[in-house]
């Protein structure tokens, strides 16, 4: 390998670190949320609206 | 792709189509959701003496909701029914932030209870309802046990008056143990809102064996003085066996009078014993002359003799919201 052919595999391989690296480290690492979206539908059953003037058995 | 949740220390990583350990938080195509949102599974019109909160508004009524889930597994949890049920296995009512607030009119409730499970978990209905509330002139009220990354809380406690927060014990081994959790950001979580300006009690259930040593409550209450303040009012609430703890007795009356008495030799001016008859241990006393200023009976107040938020016999200010 000539030093000139050297030099170049150096900066191919630090391009495609500063390249890809951010995106392989997305693939790997979780994306994070503080806040979440609502979901519009409920994965339970709805109920209707009674008995809300009493007061709760629950504690609190 | 996995999501991680930050809203509360526990940090989820939740893989696709999961939830957190809250049950309520979900991976929906590389996105956090929360499924609880408009869907309380429990409203009621409750005293605001039941949160408890003694200094805030008293003889009002709170409207009070939750959705299931919870970010602690108490093994004593009291509500467990629903803060340790999924969503998929509990009825709910369609309830979004807007009906809450006509419903707490229309019920003649002067502010909005976020309680009953943990209104950390539904974190942005309690956020998009307490704005709503606030432009209606309805007071927020949260019932917590303070679980929560600093940034959403502090952005919570903008539109929030008054807290509640359960410190459950004073070792970070209980917490573990019993809780599923941390101490230290509870501890965060309560400095940040005695910092805040909202209106702020602390209540302690106290069990048997496992936080009922005068030396830890002698430690809690050292650390809510010197870091909240003496005039923060401080509840010990009597336990019941409950959920996985159903071996334990209840908690004697003599131990939580123990703790009030404590308390108060450490300079706490406002203690009160709750889930037991205590005529004393239920009653408002001026901290300075010790003259009686609130007298309760159970969640009734029977004479409230409080001016302008202060004493009638000495003029003492007395920390709440009165009117």
């Amino acid at each position: 390998m000539t030093r000139r052919k050297f030099i170049e595999s150096i900066f191919k391989f630090g391009a495609a670190v500063i390249i890809g690296g951010p995106w392989a480290a997305k693939k790997v690492l979780p994306e994070k949320f503080i806040y979440a979206i609502k979901l519009d539908k409920y994965p339970g059953t709805i109920k209707p609206l009674s008995d809300i003037t009493k007061i709760g058995k629950w504690r609190g | 792709m996995t999501v991680q949740c930050e809203l509360c220390p526990k940090a989820c990583v939740i893989g696709p189509g999961k939830s957190g350990d809250c049950r309520v938080r979900i991976n929906l195509d590389g996105v956090l959701r929360t499924v609880v949102y408009s869907y309380p599974c429990t409203m009621h019109v409750d005293p605001i003496e039941k949160k408890p909160l003694f200094h805030f508004l008293p003889s009002t009524a709170a409207f009070s909701l939750a959705t299931v889930g919870c970010n602690l597994h108490c093994k004593n949890c009291q509500n467990w029914e629903i803060s340790q049920s999924n969503p998929e296995d509990t009825p709910a009512f369609f309830c979004p932030p807007e009906t809450v607030v006509e419903l707490t009119k229309n019920n003649q409730c002067t502010s909005i209870a976020y309680t009953y499970s943990e209104p950390i978990i539904y974190y942005e209905y309690t956020l998009d309802t307490s704005k709503l509330a606030r432009q209606a002139g309805i007071k927020n009220v949260l019932v917590s046990a303070g679980y929560i990354n600093q940034e959403p809380w502090k952005k919570l406690l903008q539109y929030t008056d008054a807290a509640t927060i359960d410190i459950k014990g004073i070792t970070e081994e209980f917490y573990r143990d019993v809780c599923s959790a941390t101490l230290k950001p509870v501890q965060d979580a309560l400095v940040t809102a005695k910092a805040s300006g909202i209106h702020l009690e602390v209540s302690n259930l106290v069990i048997p064996t496992l936080n009922d040593k005068p030396d830890d409550i002698r430690k809690l209450v050292i650390w809510i003085r010197d870091n909240l303040g003496s005039e923060t009012p401080l509840h010990f609430l009597r336990f019941f066996p409950m959920h996985q703890m159903t071996r334990l007795a209840p908690t004697s009356p003599e131990t939580l009078n123990l703790a009030r008495e404590i308390s108060t030799a450490e300079g706490m001016k406002f203690v009160y014993i709750g889930n037991v008859t205590s005529k004393e241990g239920q009653n408002t006393y001026c901290p300075k002359c010790k003259k009686l200023l609130i007298e309760r009976s159970g969640y009734v107040i029977v004479q409230n003799r409080i001016k302008a938020g202060s004493c009638p016999d000495c003029s003492e200010k007395i920390y709440g919201v009165w009117k």
